[in-house]
């Protein structure tokens, strides 16, 4: 195991976010069984005073998980030395991949995950009813199994980093094209184009439901409420638009911004080219905000809420509109100026 | 969002810490000190990774050793040739050095004396910022040296001054200093004694076909790497370092020493953590009482817990400021105590400051070690405070 | 304006379930001067914290400005106090610590206002309380009669609908008692409704009720209309 500063610090934070995660699932599960709105006993008054700690130590959660982005590459970054053959980020990756790729990927998922969660929690409570109440409260069961895999991947990759020659970004993507899918050593515009199709598609879409939701300010009805295939149309969508993305950075825009043919790496790109941690920071927090908002409308009691949080709901999608939109403007005016 | 709303917060819960000033000391002064212990630990090591990086311009792209009797030994110069040609491999040339055990003032003191090849080295751009006075040395010059500050002030000399070396192995010579070294690259050049290699061998008792090491340097940097496995393949007999292998092997070093440490000072900070949750755990009747009014004039539970936090987050910052603070200071002093640990050996470097280096990354770093524990700990504390009923706490 | 009906409540007491209310209905109408009297431990205090919605009932149906406000969570009774209802204890209950104007504003923190805005608020208040070179002074250095006026302005400082006050003259020599009195009636003339608990029924301020609500172990035993006239 290779120990300094910034993996103790990532660990403690680790540990922290464990002990978060599974509280808040425990508890979080336990009310939600026993959450009766209409109870007026001392018992019902008692889940209240607790869901509190839940919001409290879920609020935290999400600002640890917020840290632990920066905090697990810089990690990472801190190990390039003294693992043999590593250059960048990938290098350390390959000591434990394909895990190490699931950790990393999923340090973006939980806070997404989060942010989902504190959304639901403060439209939750703008109403009497406190619709989403039970539903939040089940959420953190799922989220701290999460949590917890990706605890054990966190630290099987500490463990498993012994120095030790791993190939790098070069060295992994310049060997010879048979040995990988050409999916990622190819150098081609496609997934770009697909790229900005697909978004500029999900762009309609929230004009669509931006509009919509406005007129729906003081209804109950609205055929997307409560629609869950929507939801699962639309959270397959984002994901593939995620997918697609990052493709379309490995492929075409790393190469063309760092200004170095064979050179794939997405962690390089973050580190050396300014803008690229704010598009695709901007794009994925837009996309994010999409999707949560059709968790939120595909609620089984959303209607009942919507004229309440109709406003709310209307701000969400002119954030995400917003932010996916900025995203898309700096990564054309960088492609524009590459040209 | 009601960012005045949480302002508002905020500057009530600065009052709360101001009104009860003996136990938010209680609880800042260990953060503080843990912290310092912390701080000064990672900018120590923010030093060494960039004087590490600064020497890396001195050294060449690639070291070869000699292998005899499975040991490190002399290298014989007949594969100079053969590496010279390797494509990509500009230079090769020799290098002569080992380490003086020498006596000063009833001190033992290990120094390294390197005897290199003037003629074919070219330092002219990078030799000048690197000198404290005099110059360094030229092709041809013999019985001259130039000194590490570390050796340079052992011996008491300056630039004319003669020195006579002796070590306890019998080894002598004299030569007079041309030239000091700064402290810039210190790590590397404070216990060094360059001279030419005619001089080193002499010195040493190698003959003409005998070196320490060769210095192979490439057409570019880059390519260091396939040079060192193309030699590794044609000498089964040689130990190859790349410059880059070197340079991490330093700041490795000290990367795990204050890993090490680290590990340690968790448990510190896990006792302080505890200390920090005995204070904010108890909540007195007066306290309580004051959380009933606040509810009964309409403040929500959440606003008594956000409170609560600020607090909280006010003592971590406030606290880990200090202890940053205090740890810069003390690592700048040059450790005093602990000197030894933070450099791996103190008897080689009679004077040698711990190097230091602040930046943002660090400070960060220390700022969540700081702040976020104390969020941690005190989230339960913050939480009770916020459930208290306020009829039962006006009450009491 | 609040409508009680078959109100009871318990407590836990130790091992013992105390039942503080039982079963009692009470009206109170907009402007309405309401005295609650009682020997300590007859249920005043309580039912003046469930008005106040600082504790919940067990059983029955309290409702404040036409809703149904026993099933409310806490953030949005919090938000109920904040709003509509303002108090006066029996201890003043000002914070150590703080000055006079910080603690009359106590209950603007969380609404953002400004300091400035806050202070202007405060000092206005105090004027009209004769408070004003009061308001730089710590909580601690005013007199017992400072500090319920003070206590009164902080009532008062979010313009609320409801004045809840439990045994506001208890603690205040005879000078300030007038003074609390006139400003209880300059209040009633406002049209604030009124809701104050004492338990000594020869208090002065029984000339201001409207009804007089008698109560004996958790019961309410009389309502008389109009003051006492003791």
């Amino acid at each position: 195991m290779i120990l300094n500063s910034y993996i103790i610090t990532y660990l403690v934070c680790s540990i922290f976010s464990l002990v978060i995660g599974l509280s808040a699932a425990f508890y979080g599960f336990g009310i939600g069984k026993k959450w009766d709105i209409n109870n007026q006993a001392e018992e019902q008054y008692r889940l209240e005073k607790q869901v509190y700690l839940i919001i409290t130590v879920v609020s935290l959660g999400f600002l640890l998980r917020i840290l632990m982005i920066p905090l697990w590459f810089w990690t990472l970054h801190s190990m390039i030395i003294s693992i043999p053959g590593a250059m960048c980020l990938v290098g350390v990756h390959n000591i434990n991949s394909p895990f190490s790729y699931l950790a990393s990927g999923l340090k973006l998922v939980l806070p997404a995950l989060y942010g989902y969660w504190l959304i639901l929690n403060f439209l939750d409570r703008q109403m009497v009813t406190q619709p989403f109440m039970k539903q939040k409260l089940i959420f953190l069961a799922p989220l701290g199994v999460l949590i917890l895999l990706e605890t054990i991947l966190d630290v099987s990759f500490f463990f498993s980093a012994p120095p030790r020659q791993v190939s790098c970004c070069t060295s992994l993507f310049d060997v010879p094209r048979e040995n990988i899918p050409q999916i990622v050593s190819q150098s081609t515009y496609i997934w770009l184009i697909i790229f900005y199709v697909l978004t500029i598609f999900i762009l309609v879409e929230m004009g669509y439901f931006f509009i919509a939701q406005k007129k729906s300010k003081h209804s109950e009805r609205g055929w997307w409420f409560g629609n869950k295939p929507l939801m699962g149309l639309e959270t397959l969508l984002i994901i593939l638009v995620f997918g697609v993305f990052i493709l379309a950075l490995h492929t075409k825009l790393s190469p063309l911004f760092l200004h170095l043919p064979f050179h794939h790496c997405i962690f390089c790109l973050a580190q050396e080219t300014w803008d690229a941690l704010i598009f695709m920071g901007m794009i994925l927090i837009g996309l994010i905000l999409f999707l949560i908002y059709f968790w939120v409308v595909s609620s089984a009691n959303y209607s009942e809420a919507n004229p309440t949080l109709s406003e709310k709901m209307v701000n969400m999608l002119k954030w995400s509109g917003g932010l996916l939109t900025g995203g898309l403007v700096i990564l054309s005016l960088h492609l524009f100026l590459v040209f | 969002m009601n960012i005045a709303m949480h302002i508002n917060l905020w500057l009530m819960a600065a009052g709360n810490l101001r009104r009860y000033r003996a136990k938010s000391l209680a609880v800042m002064v260990p953060l503080a000190l843990i912290m310092a212990a912390s701080s000064f630990m990672m900018f120590t090591r923010g030093g060494f990774i960039k004087e590490a990086g600064t020497a890396r311009n001195f050294l060449p792209d690639v070291t070869v050793q000699g292998i005899e009797a499975g040991r490190v030994g002399k290298i014989s110069l007949a594969i100079k040739e053969r590496i010279s040609k390797i494509t990509q491999v500009k230079t090769v040339v020799p290098r002569v050095w080992g380490y003086l055990p020498i006596k000063i003032n009833d001190t033992d003191v290990s120094y390294t004396l390197m005897g290199l090849d003037f003629a074919h080295l070219d330092y002219s751009e990078k030799i000048p910022w690197t000198m404290e006075s005099g110059s360094f040395l030229a092709p041809g010059d013999r019985k001259k040296a130039v000194l590490g500050n570390g050796v340079a002030y052992s011996f008491e000399a300056e630039v004319g001054d003669k020195i006579k070396i002796e070590d306890t192995l019998g080894n002598k010579g004299e030569f007079e200093v041309v030239g000091i070294f700064n402290s810039a690259v210190q790590v590397y050049s404070t216990d060094l004694i360059v001279v030419s290699l005619a001089d080193a061998r002499s010195f040493f008792g190698y003959n003409k076909n005998e070196a320490s090491d060769l210095l192979v340097y490439t057409d570019h940097p880059e390519n260091a790497d396939q040079v060192a496995w193309d030699i590794t393949r044609l000498f089964n007999n040689t130990r190859v370092l790349t410059s880059k292998a070197l340079t991490n092997l330093v700041i490795e070093a000290f990367s795990r020493r204050g890993g090490t440490f680290q590990a340690m000072w968790l448990i510190l900070l896990v006792g302080v953590l505890l200390l920090i949750w005995a204070q904010s755990s108890h909540i007195s009747v007066d306290v309580s009482q004051e959380i009933g009014i606040l509810k009964a004039m309409g403040w929500q539970t959440g606003e008594i817990i956000e409170m609560e936090m600020m607090e909280s987050l006010i003592l971590g910052i406030t606290g880990t400021s200090i202890g940053i603070l205090a740890g810069f200071v003390y690592a700048l002093m040059g450790t005093p105590g602990i000197s030894g640990y933070c450099l791996g050996c103190a008897s080689i470097y009679p004077k040698f400051p711990v190097p230091v280096h602040c930046d943002l990354q660090s400070i960060i770093l220390l700022f969540v070690l700081g702040v976020l524990p104390m969020m941690v700990v005190s989230a339960i504390p913050a939480w009770l405070a916020g459930i208290i009923d306020p009829d039962e706490a006006i009450r009491s | 304006m609040i409508k009680l009906t078959n109100i009871t409540k318990t407590y836990q007491s130790g091992k013992v379930m105390v039942r503080a209310l039982n079963n009692i209905s009470l009206e109170i109408k907009k402007g309405e001067f309401i005295l609650l009297v009682g020997p300590s431990g007859s249920g005043k205090t309580t039912l003046l914290n469930i008005i106040g919605c600082l504790t919940r009932i067990t059983k029955g149906s309290f409702r404040l400005a036409d809703q149904e406000v026993s099933h409310f969570p806490d953030h949005f009774l919090s938000a109920l106090r904040r709003k509509k209802m303002g108090f006066i204890f029996q201890q003043f209950n000002l914070l150590s610590g703080y000055s006079t104007w910080e603690n009359v504003t106590l209950p603007l923190l969380p609404t953002g206002i400004s300091e400035k805005k806050r202070k202007a608020r405060a000092m206005k208040l105090l004027e009209e309380l004769n408070l004003e070179t009061r308001a730089d002074f710590m909580a601690n250095e005013l007199s017992g009669g400072e500090q319920q006026r003070a206590a009164i302005v902080r009532a008062l400082i979010n313009d609320p609908e409801i004045i809840l006050a439990d045994e506001p003259l208890s603690n205040i020599d005879m000078v300030n008692v007038n003074i609390v009195m006139d400003i209880l009636a300059e209040l009633k003339k406002k049209g604030k409704t009124i809701i104050t608990s004492f338990h000594d029924p020869k208090t002065l301020l029984s000339r201001l009720g409207d009804r007089t609500v008698s109560f004996q172990s958790g019961n309410i035993a009389k309502i008389t209309d109009g003051n006492m006239n003791l």
